[in-house]
This record gives C-alpha cells, structure tokens and sequence, in this order.
C-alpha cells in the first residue's frame, strides 16, 4: 500500500520544525459553551455530540458547560452560516460537520456562506462505510465475479442523491463502469427497508450498526458485502476496512479489474471523498480565526478525552463511529484532505455529476 | 402463554417499582405540559430528556422517555378544542368538530371525550404491539413502493369527503395543497422548487406554520370581531360526564379507529399526520347521519383522537423491529435508545424481550395516567371559554408566534404563518375547504415520492402484487362510496338560498387563487423531468377545476353553492372590532417583535392590548404583562425554545 502524497508532506513538515501551537492553556471557568449542530436531534451528528460533549466539558480547563443546540436546514448549510455569521473567535462556540458540510462547497452550492477549509479541526470521527448485494440477485462475495455482475446489470440502486451523501458510493461504481437504475430522495432507514423487502438489489450503510444490524443479514444469508471504503491508518496507509477484513475496498477492486492503480484527477476526486466520507465523517471544529491559544487548549484538551478510560465503553464506541479518533495534527491533516481540491478535480467531479447524473450546480 | 408469565408479567412488576414508577410519572406530565402548549410536542420534550438519559438505568430511562411519548398527543387536545388552534400535527383534524363543540358551549364534554378516547387508543395501540412484534416483520416486508403508493391514494381518497359545500372549491382547494407541498427540494432530483431563492423554503413549508396560519390566524380573527367569549353559551352545558358516557356509547368507532392508527403508524410511506385525518374521513364516511360533521358531531373528536395516540405504539413496531423511526418522534426515541445501550433489531423479540414489554406496559399506564389527569383537569380548564375573549385573545396570539417559531427558529416561520393566514380568512369566508388544502398539502411528498419510487422501478407491473390487488380494490370501493355520498362535511352554518350576493369578492379572490398554479408551473418548466412533471400535472388539474369554478361563480343561479359567503350570515355585532383591526393587530405584534425581540414585545403587546381593546385597569394589564414575561422566562430557562430575534439586533 502506497503512502499517500499529502501524510508524506504531513511528516516531512514535522521532521522541519513547523512552528508548535502556543503552549499557555485558556480558561473557561464558569463560561457557557454553545456547541451548534447543523442537523436535527435525531441524527447521527447529535449522538455523536451528545456522546463527546460531556467528556470535552470535563476535560477543558475550568469545566465548562457546554450546551448543544440544534440548528437545521438545507442540508447543514442554515447551521453552519449562521455559526460563521455568529460565532466569536473566543472558544465560546464551536460547531459539528457532517459529510454534507464538506460536499455543499466542494460542489459549489450558491447557498453555503462559510469558509470550509478555515474552521479549526479539533475532532476527526472516522466513520466507515459497505456497499453490499443480494444473494437472490446473484453476489457471492467473489470480487472478480460481482463486479462482473454489476456491469452486466443494471441493479435497483435506492438512496438520497447522487450529489449528497450516495456521491461516494455512485463515484465508486463509476470508475468501476458499473450502471445502477437509482431511485432518489429516500432516507438510509427507508432504503435499507427497500433491501429487505428484495426492491433493491444493492446497499450502502454505515459500519457503526454491523454487528446489530448487517451481520445478521450476512449470516442469514441474505447479503454479502461487495465493496467498502477502505480505512487509512496513522502512516497514511490505504487499507482494507478492520471490521471487514475479507472484503476489499473500492480501489482494490479497481485495481482488479483495470490492472493498475487509479491516478491522476479522478483519483484525486476519490481521495477527496474518501477524506470526507470516512476519515472525517464527523468533524468538531472552531470558527475560522479562532486564536492559537485557544485553539491549542481545545486540542490539548481532546487529546486527553479520547485518553479516558470511557472510550472503551462499546456503546460509546458505537455513537463515535467505532474508529480510532483523529486530534490534534490529524485532525487538522484529515480537514485539510476533506476541504481542498484542485480545481481541476472539481472539474472532473462536477463533470460527472453532469453527464453520469443530469445534475448541474 | 408461558412469554406471558415469564416475561410479560415481571417486566410489569418491575416497572411498577417505586424508581421506575417515578420517572414514568414524571415522564407523563412533561409530556402532558409539553403537548398543552401549541408548538411543543414530542420532540422539544425528547430533546430536553436527552442529556439526562445518558447513564441512567435502562429499565427508568425507557419508563420516562415512553411516558413522555406516549402522552403529548393526549393533551394537545386542550388547545385544538378550547380555541382551535392545533397544538400538533396530530390533533388538528380535532379541531374541525372539537371547536365547534367548544363554541356550544360542551368543551368540557369534547375533552372528556377526546381523553377518554386517547386513552382506550394507546392502550389498544400498546395491546397490538405486543401481539405485532412477533408477527410484524414478515407482513411490512410485504409492504413495497407499490403498496405504499397505492395507501397514499387510498387516504387521499377517503377523506375527499371533507370539500365544504362546493365540491369544485374543495377539490381545488386540494389541488392548491398538493402543490404547496412541492415547495422546496423536489424528491427525485433535489432541484429547488418555489423558493424564491431563500434557504428558508429550501426544506420546505413547516407543517405546523401552515396548520397555524390556517386554523388558528382565521379562528382568533373571527372570534374577536363576532363575539364576547368563545362559547356562546352561558354555562358548560353537558359536561364532562356527557363525554366519558359519548366515548362509551361510540366504544365500535375508538376501537376501529385505534386499529387503524396502529396500522397506519406501522407502516411505510404514509406519515403520522395524516393518521387522524384519515380516521376522521373515515368515520364520517361510515356513519349514516352525516349532518353535524363540522358543526359539533362528539364523532369527529373520538375518532381522530382515538387513532393519534394508537399511532405511538404502531410507530414503535418499525422503530423496535428495524430500528428505523415511524415518526419524527421516534428518530429522537432511537438516539436515546443509543444512549441507553438498546440496539432495535431482533434482540428486541428474543433477548431482550422483558425490555420490549417493559416499553408496552409503560405505554399502557402511561396513557391511563395521562388520561386521568387531563380528564380531572377538563373541566377547571374548560371555563376558560367563558372568558371574555379579548381577555384571552393577547395571550392566545402570543402563544400562536411563539409556537409558529419553533418550527424552523427563522423569521420565515412568522412571516409565512401570517401570509397564509391572511390567505386563510378569505378561503374561510368564501367556503373554500381548509382540511382539503391541507390534506393536499401533507400528502403531498408521499404521493410524488410514491409515484415516482413505484414508476422508476416496476412501472405498471406493481399492480400484480397480491397486496396491491387488495389495495386497488379497496381504493376503487372507496372512491366510488365518495362519489355516491350526496352529504358535503363543513362547519360552515346556513345556506346561501334567499340571498343576492356581491359575486365581485369572489371572483377577485379566485382568480387570485388561480395565479398560483400558474406560477408553479413557470417556477417549474425548466427543471427536469422528474423534477416538474408531478407540479405541472397537479398544476393544470387544479387551473382547470378553478376555471371551472369561475366560471360557477359568475353564471349559477342564486343561492347555489359555490356562492357560499361566510360574511353574510355573520353578526358582527357582539364586539366593536372588524377585520381591519384584527389584521392591523397582527401586523402590530409583528413589527414590535420586529423592533424589541419576541420577550419585549409580548410583554408590550400584552399590555397594550389588554388595557385599550379589552380595556382592562392598568394594574391588571400590567399583571397581565408580567404574568406573559414570568411565563417566558421560566419557559426558556427550563425548555431549549428559541425566541424570535429583534431584526434591528444585526445592525448593532
């Protein structure tokens, strides 16, 4: 597995001195923080905070109390202008990002006023990912063979948008040449449902609820898994998924079936999903501008959250994503990843929205 | 049997613990306090839970969290019957008959009713849990895009009953929802539609901005300028005893439309607002005297009452069995299940079977306590439709704002709420049927999305599934009964013959109404496809019924009626207002929230209005005003609410 170009300069740049964050803590005692989650309460991305936020307030120095409060709309955008808009650089606000407050900008959306790539990463939740078939419509877990059956069909495909959060998984089957008939606006509950009742002949969800909800589906017999996204460990390694080790990723496959590694700008478009699909599917961070000193007290701070004994509660766990956390550096590196993209991968992403998916931005 | 005594029977002592007994109290009257006030419900009361579930033992946490739940959709009755606002999406096909009742002067026997009907609902609901969670999976595994597509239908078409006098308005009226509903991010393409480039309509219009607009704005506006008090009637005429015994007597309709709601909150596709609509249709469609729906039949208030809190335990099934949520409530119940460490799924039914059963009994008691509180409260609460109304009028208005801004936090809400209420005095005074529109309106996705889902992977071979072939012949039954029936439900009073009508305000006010389908049809001609074809087809059926209409309008005969003028019969003679001033009292809460924020100027507004139009001594109105700001106050430090902002903030 090669090293990825960014984790070498990442290195590199450490092994040259770049400049340590300021050392002097900042104190929040008896401050109030607002914690602003651009979803509603019933989501993953609050779980994810309510489970965090506690740990973060006794961690930080002084305890503070953090209050976490919803803000919904256009897909995480309301939320998220607004706390750009609002949010003094003082450490008082800090806000979550989902994988839709990475895509919005990326694709240009006219809506989205906030500066992506200047909020400062604090938490990097990795989340992973399994694209999986019927065994009734023919997958059985032979590489070679299902990628086969997915260009010689045109399978029932049931998500929320080829421009949303299917973007990874749709890229995937395009550098595959693999054709799907997809059937739009459907929540990841609903299309699972769809699944099940054999209406859909190919899935995605997250790896977080394996255990309760695929693996019985597995053992059944009813699916196997095709695909998953991968998981990039601490050298910047590209490896297989650890809670899939039998199945291969997405480049994997491609390698496959084309001979050699995927490069150049498409491989670039993948990267940057990858970045933000798996690595920092959520992310906690503060608002551009927000000094070193703060800053640093917040990193400081993670770091010693995801040191508590609490982590290794498996019902913790779960409402993390069940990955190693990224703070500090890489959680900066992983924000980077997910926030910046040539232009002339944008181009090539945007094109393929375009003539693969009829959607124009 | 033996999962009876081994498992049901001591998951029932257990929670009949002291511990547990006490969180699912405590559970039941935040919910009961969250459901009274219109704009809350269970979501704010789940949010609020939240941060404290985590930690706590499972067998409490879940006695509190399904107390709660089980419970707001029994006191968000008060408000819907008492004033006709519609304190939830669940309780507003309530207010259709509830209010009328109120206005008789019988709110006590409406409440008693309503509560009592909850009651038998969500047991009943909780009784088929525990039968349908060893049986469910295999049937809503039948249940596929076809099927769902071709229940939106059959709901569409069994409350089309509900068109007001005119059949051509009412089925207009319609159409205008369902195209209300496709503002927003179109199902199948994400293209925007109608949103005048605002993020605000990017999701959509607000469920309960609507309702709120519609029901409440009209009902206070027309309270205030016809009359004293919200019951004309002296005295509570048949009280709450009246209402157990009516709930009694109409035991078949609580039971029917429990079943119902329980199915309907089980499965896929159709919503949990509709559920009470779709139970009101039906009754109305099933009884031979069709006469008083709409005018005060205690019928329309059991059965959607009886069905909304059935829906609770239907909407568990999913929720438990899958683990995907059955309503907006349920998402929040599935992150505090995360937080407890319960994993939906097949657990529920084999391992973890004694939890599950704690949940259904939780939700039995929970509705019997709930039950019993409201109806104790039933009565004292009733009077307050023997105040003099403009005594009520400041506080229900604040209440109105504040629950309208809940929906999105975002001035949209305030200003959409008043567009369509404006909008929604005149659909009332000319018998244009507000339930059609908003049964459109909530229909509205899950028919496009239907559709589409149903057409991009069967095409017409759908119909070949064994449950679709029921559900086919069950819609054509249904439309064609419709059809036949001659009685139109409205609560509109009188008829038209005998007068000569100004024809000119109608014409004026439909035409204006026929501007909208042609808007959406040029908003939407340059998307694609699958983006437009559902507006524009729902476009030009409604253009042609309004056309129709207008045409009515200008050549019938007189006293027929599509002439139907709510004005003419009125006696506004009761109070010195009119509806200038009732609009120009709205605009001026608007423009002081404008100015001051939403805490200030419900405190002015309160002030103002109880000392120069209900011209209360200034002592009292100042206690008034304190009284709104105290209540405020402690609202915010207990409840996450959000308070509308002053606009002129951003400028300092």
């Amino acid at each position: 597995m090669k090293l990825k170009f960014a984790s070498v300069t990442a290195i590199g740049l450490a092994m040259f001195g770049v400049p340590a964050v300021a050392q002097e803590d900042v104190d929040f005692t008896g401050q109030t923080i607002q914690f602003i989650v651009p979803y509603g309460p019933g989501g993953g991305s609050s779980t994810h905070a309510f489970a965090i936020a506690p740990l973060l307030a006794l961690e930080l120095p002084g305890n503070p109390t953090i209050i976490i409060e919803n803000v919904e709309g256009g897909g995480s955008v309301r939320g998220l202008n607004l706390f750009h808009q609002n949010a003094e650089p003082d450490g008082l606000t800090i806000a979550a990002l989902g994988t839709g407050s990475y895509f919005s900008p990326l694709l240009g959306a006219a809506t989205v006023e906030y500066p992506l790539h200047e909020f400062r990463p604090i938490l990097a939740s990795p989340y992973g990912l399994v694209a999986y078939g019927r065994t009734d419509a023919g997958f059985t877990g032979d590489p070679e063979a299902d990628v086969q059956l997915l260009r010689d069909n045109t399978f029932v495909h049931i998500g929320d948008g080829p421009a949303s959060a299917d973007m990874p998984v749709m890229y995937c089957y395009d550098l595959l040449d693999v054709r799907v008939n997809a059937v739009w606006g459907t929540s990841r509950g609903e299309s699972r449902q769809a699944f099940e009742r054999g209406e859909s002949q190919v899935n995605y969800d997250n790896l977080a609820g394996w255990n309760e909800t695929l693996q019985p589906m597995m053992d059944a017999g009813v699916m196997v898994p095709i695909f998953s996204m991968g998981y990039q460990n601490a050298e910047g390694e590209l490896l297989r998924d650890p809670t899939l080790p039998d199945t291969p990723h997405c480049m994997e496959l491609y390698e496959m079936t084309h001979g050699s590694e995927l490069t150049g700008p498409r491989r670039e478009v993948w990267d940057a999903l990858f970045a933000i699909r798996m690595t920092t599917a959520k992310t906690i961070v503060l608002p551009a501008g927000t000094p070193d000193d703060v800053f640093g007290t917040y990193q400081r701070a993670m770091e010693r959250v995801v040191a508590r004994p609490e982590m290794d509660d498996p019902v913790l766990q779960l409402e993390l994503g069940g990955y190693p956390q990224a703070v500090g550096e890489a959680a900066v590196l992983g924000h980077r990843q997910a926030s910046v993209m040539s232009d002339e991968a944008r181009a090539e992403l945007l094109t393929w929205l375009d003539e693969v998916w009829d959607v124009r931005f | 049997m033996e999962v009876f005594t081994n498992v049901a029977m001591p998951a029932l002592a257990a929670l009949f613990q002291w511990q547990h007994l006490f969180y699912l109290i405590t559970g039941v009257f935040l919910g009961l306090s969250v459901g009274l006030l219109p704009g809350l419900g269970g979501l704010t009361g789940m949010a609020l839970v939240l941060p404290f579930i985590y930690g706590m033992d499972q067998t409490s946490a879940l006695a509190m969290i399904i107390g709660m739940t089980s419970v707001t959709t029994t006191s968000d009755t008060f408000p819907s019957v008492l004033m006709g606002i519609p304190g939830s999406s669940s309780s507003q096909a309530t207010v259709v008959d509830g209010y009328p009742l109120a206005k008789k002067g019988q709110a006590a026997r409406a409440l008693s009713a309503a509560f009592s009907a909850s009651m038998f609902g969500g047991v009943f609901g909780a009784l088929v849990l525990t039968i349908a969670i060893f049986f469910a999976k295999p049937i809503l595994l039948m249940i596929g895009f076809g099927e769902q597509l071709l229940l939106v239908i059959l709901a569409l078409v069994l409350v089309g009953m509900l068109t007001g006098p005119s059949v051509v308005k009412g089925l207009a009226a319609c159409g205008l929802g369902l195209l209300i509903g496709t503002v927003g991010a179109a199902t199948a393409t994400a293209e925007l539609r109608m949103t005048f480039g605002n993020l605000y309509l990017s999701d959509g219009m607000p469920l309960v901005v609507l309702a709120l607009g519609l029901f409440a704005v009209p009902e206070i506006l027309d309270v205030l300028r016809t009359r004293e008090q919200i019951s004309e009637h002296r005295g509570l005429g048949s009280g709450w005893m009246q209402g157990l015994k009516d709930t009694w007597i109409h035991r078949w309709i609580v039971l029917r439309c429990a079943g119902i709601g329980t199915l309907i909150g089980a499965l896929p596709g159709i919503g949990g607002s509709v559920i009470d609509w779709v139970a009101y249709g039906l009754v109305v469609q099933t009884s031979k005297d069709k006469s008083m729906y709409g005018k005060g039949d205690i019928r329309g208030v059991i059965a959607p009452e009886s069905a909304n809190n059935a829906k609770e335990g239907g909407a568990l099934i999913p929720t438990l069995l899958f683990g995907i949520p059955g309503s907006g409530t349920m998402a929040l119940v599935l992150a505090a299940f995360t937080l407890i460490g319960i994993q939906p799924g097949r657990e529920m039914v084999e391992g973890n079977l004694s939890l599950t059963f704690v949940i259904i009994w939780s939700i039995a008691v929970a509705n019997i306590f709930g039950a019993a509180i409201a109806i104790s409260l039933a009565l004292p609460i009733a009077k307050l439709t023997n105040l003099r109304y403009t005594l009520l009028a400041p506080f229900l208005l604040v209440t109105v704002f504040f629950a309208t801004f809940q929906s999105s936090r975002s001035w949209g809400d305030l200003v959409t709420m008043l567009l369509v209420g404006f909008l929604a005095i005149f659909m009332k005074r000319f018998g244009w049927s507000r339930p059609a529109f908003l049964i459109g309106f909530v229909l509205s996705p899950g028919l496009e999305a239907a559709f589409y889902r149903t057409a991009q992977i069967y095409g017409f071979d759908f119909l070949l599934r064994p449950v679709s072939i029921v559900l086919f012949a069950l819609v054509a039954l249904c439309a064609y009964v419709a059809m036949r029936s001659k009685t139109r439900v409205s609560d509109q009073m009188g008829t038209m013959e005998g007068l000569t009508l100004n024809r000119v305000p109608q014409l004026i006010f439909a035409g204006l109404l026929l501007l909208v389908p042609i808007y959406v049809v040029i908003d939407t001609y340059s998307l694609r496809f699958l983006g437009n074809v559902f507006p524009i087809t729902v476009s030009v059926i409604t253009g042609f019924l309004m056309i129709v209409g207008l045409l009515q309008l200008k050549l019938s005969r007189e006293g027929a009626a599509i002439l139907f003028d709510g004005d003419r019969n009125l006696d506004t003679s009761g109070t010195p207002l009119n509806m200038v001033h009732g609009v120009g009292i709205l605009l001026g809460l608007l423009g002081l929230i404008a100015l001051f924020g939403f805490q200030i100027a419900a405190t002015i507004f309160v002030f103002a209005f109880l000392r120069w139009i209900a011209k209360v001594r200034w002592i009292a109105s100042a206690a008034g005003a304190v009284g709104i700001t105290l209540f405020l106050l402690v609202l915010s430090s207990l409840l996450n609410v959000g308070f509308a902002e002053s606009l002129l903030a951003g400028y300092f």
